[in-house]
């Protein structure tokens, strides 16, 4: 099988200041030698507590921070040192949803221009009536009405504008989405309703997911594969089903014991 | 559903409606700016307009009682004068004839706006008496004429002025905050260095680098640019923080995802988020610009005669001497001090108002 998105070693670390006078400063080891790989058309989950680096790690997977050290291919291509230009041409292949509902939709822009802006960058001449189109079609996929173009994010719901968020990351068609917690922070009816929307759009259009999340109770339902990690480092991987039945990690262990249940199939 | 740019900027104008000093002040610095755009019309006479007999000749006294003990539609008396045992001119009303203040009267001719040639002003009287509202100069030139044609250069400095400064101020905030690193040290160092400077030392400075003898519009420009060249750090410093915090917002982050170009984001996702900021300060800083100018003209390194502005007529008012005798040369010096405080007061009600912070920390 391919390997769509492969990480080597990779490494983030954020300086931290200690002192004003003192010219010595510490890191934190957000992300410290990373490797994984994921499969094309699979989903891959990464699991840690809060502060492990997940997000970090996300972030530096897609060039949105700068990694310290370490490598990425996408599609066996390095693109780790592409310059910030020649990245924008891979981008279309990649996209990212955050965590934070609130926080990653602009909100002084309308839903149009939010999901319409990576269409225009990406192809500059397109006609606006392919823009609109394609907007429209991109809200309709993630289930949403074309009435709400108009609209500022603020009038939405944390799950409406995840929505948008997915909408806005799949309107150009890419292959593979890395998906930041998008539901820790929704209601357990809303967070199953979601899940269930990026299963469906997974198997409609081919896509491959990296799912973050801080407990593996989502992560059953969807990911092919777990890696865990804690304090910016894999601790375990495999098998989701190999993980569930006999984790060898202590950590892993423990995260498994404090699972809360939720279903997927009641709501949707 | 109301949009939400709309809805917040309503309940920020409900919120400086209830700021009653603030609204005060708007209305305040409305007419002194209408005042200056219409100063052809308003002004009873134009600016070079002089009379030299009439030296330092006091505020016409406006009569409404007549010498009969009638009640009388608003009039002057004609004045003459006589040099008294110190060779000073004393005015006194010649009260044979009034002469009605009549409103738009003809007088001298100009030309509205640059196009519209006529002759029409507000009020005046028969050209036989001179009217002066606000007394006359060492030149027997109309102060309130000079005055409302000086708010001409004094208010729309302050305006261009900021306008420039803030353009240049939020775009290296801009550039500085989101690239940070070397950017970011190298614009912030160079407008520290303009900043630590005593402004009015860097004015002076400023101005010695320009030629003495130049058209008035020149020195205009360069007042301003001497101004905004003084003004834009601060913004810059401003804004840089705010971009600071906005470029590490998940929405920044996307909008690389989406493959947008570094000038890209600073301009549509970080600098449109500083506005509120933005304004407040200009409002803020407005009163400076107007402060600057006055203090250049008044060293007579401004607006130069017979050109006006608020500055240039108060340089009028340097010796003590002239104070005590001709107490209206001051008059220029209230006006300058009514827009600042006017500019303070609506600057606050607008920080009240539309709160940066608060939005900031909102969400
Ligand atoms: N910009 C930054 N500067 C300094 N330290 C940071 C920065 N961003 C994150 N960190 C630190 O790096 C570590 C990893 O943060 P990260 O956000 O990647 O964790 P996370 O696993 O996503 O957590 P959560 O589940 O809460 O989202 C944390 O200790 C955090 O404090
Ligand atoms: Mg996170």
């Amino acid at each position: 099988m391919e390997k769509i998105l492969e990480v080597k070693n990779l490494k983030k670390y954020y300086p931290v200041q200690k002192g004003i006078f003192s010219k010595t400063s510490d890191s934190v080891k957000a992300v410290d030698g990373v490797s994984f790989s994921v499969q094309s058309g699979k989903t891959l989950g990464l699991v840690g507590e809060s502060g492990c680096g997940k997000s970090t790690l996300a972030r530096a997977v897609l060039r949105l921070i700068e990694p310290d050290l370490g490598f990425i291919f996408f599609k066996n291509k390095d693109i780790t040192k592409l310059s910030y230009k020649e990245m924008k041409n891979i981008r279309r292949n990649f996209q990212i949803i955050f965590q934070d509902p609130f926080g990653s939709l602009d909100p002084r822009f309308t839903v149009f221009a939010i999901i319409s802006e990576g269409l225009i960058n990406f192809s500059a001449n397109t006609k606006k009536e392919v823009i609109y189109e394609k907007t429209v079609k991109a809200v309709e996929d993630v289930g949403l009405s074309k009435d709400i173009l108009n609209r500022y994010p603020h009038e939405f719901s944390g799950g409406q504008r995840q929505r948008i968020s997915i909408a806005r990351a799949l309107v150009f068609s890419p292959k593979l989405l890395i998906l930041d917690e998008p539901v820790s922070s929704l209601d357990v009816s809303i967070q199953a309703q979601i899940i269930n929307l990026l299963i469906n759009l997974q198997k409609e259009k081919g896509l491959s997911y990296v799912f973050i999340a801080h407990d593996l109770s989502v992560v059953r339902h969807i990911c092919d594969q777990v890696c865990v990690m804690k304090s910016g480092k894999i601790v375990e991987r495999g098998e989701t089903s190999q993980i569930f039945a006999n984790p060898t990690n202590s950590y892993t262990q423990r995260l498994l014991n404090s699972i809360p249940q939720i279903n997927l199939h009641s709501t949707s | 559903m109301m949009k939400k740019s709309n809805s917040s900027f309503k309940r920020g104008i409900r919120k400086l409606k209830q700021h009653k000093l603030a609204v005060f002040s708007f209305w305040t610095l409305l007419i002194l700016y209408l005042s200056a755009l219409f100063a052809p019309i308003i002004a009873p006479y134009h600016y070079e307009t002089e009379k030299r007999a009439f030296s330092y000749a006091p505020p016409s006294k406006v009569h409404f009682i007549d010498s009969k003990g009638k009640f009388s539609r608003p009039f002057i008396y004609r004045r003459n004068y006589q040099f008294n045992e110190f060779y000073k001119k004393v005015y006194q009303e010649d009260k044979t004839k009034k002469y009605p203040i009549k409103l738009f009267v003809k007088g001298d001719s100009y030309k509205f706006l640059g196009v519209l040639k006529t002759d029409i002003h507000l009020f005046g009287v028969d050209d036989a008496a001179y009217f002066n509202l606000l007394g006359t100069d060492s030149r027997g030139r109309d102060l309130f004429s000079r005055i409302v044609y000086g708010g001409q250069v004094s208010l729309s400095i302050g305006l261009v002025g900021v306008f420039i400064a803030l353009i240049i101020g939020v775009l290296v905030g801009g550039l500085s905050g989101y690239f940070g690193g070397k950017t970011d040290t190298l614009l912030m160092r160079l407008a520290e260095i303009i900043m630590v400077i005593p402004s009015f030392y860097l004015m002076l400075s400023l101005r010695s680098v320009f030629s003495y003898s130049l058209s008035s519009l020149q020195i205009y420009f360069i007042v301003v640019f001497i101004m905004s060249f003084i003004g834009w750090p601060g913004i810059a410093r401003v804004v840089r923080g705010m971009a600071i915090s906005i470029r590490q917002r998940e929405f920044v982050l996307a909008s690389r995802a989406l493959g947008g170009s570094h000038l890209g984001i600073i301009r549509k996702h970080i600098i449109p988020h500083t506005f509120s900021y933005v304004i407040v300060a200009a409002s803020i800083s407005i009163p400076g610009y107007i402060l600057g100018e006055s203090a250049l003209s008044l060293l007579g390194l401004g607006i130069q005669d017979p050109y006006t502005s608020w500055g240039n007529l108060l340089s009028e008012a340097m010796a003590v001497s002239q104070i005590q005798l001709h107490p209206w040369v001051l008059i220029p010096g209230i006006f300058i001090f009514i827009t600042v405080m006017a500019f303070n007061l609506l600057g606050d009600g607008l920080r009240d108002a539309f709160d940066p912070h608060a939005e900031f920390i909102k969400k």
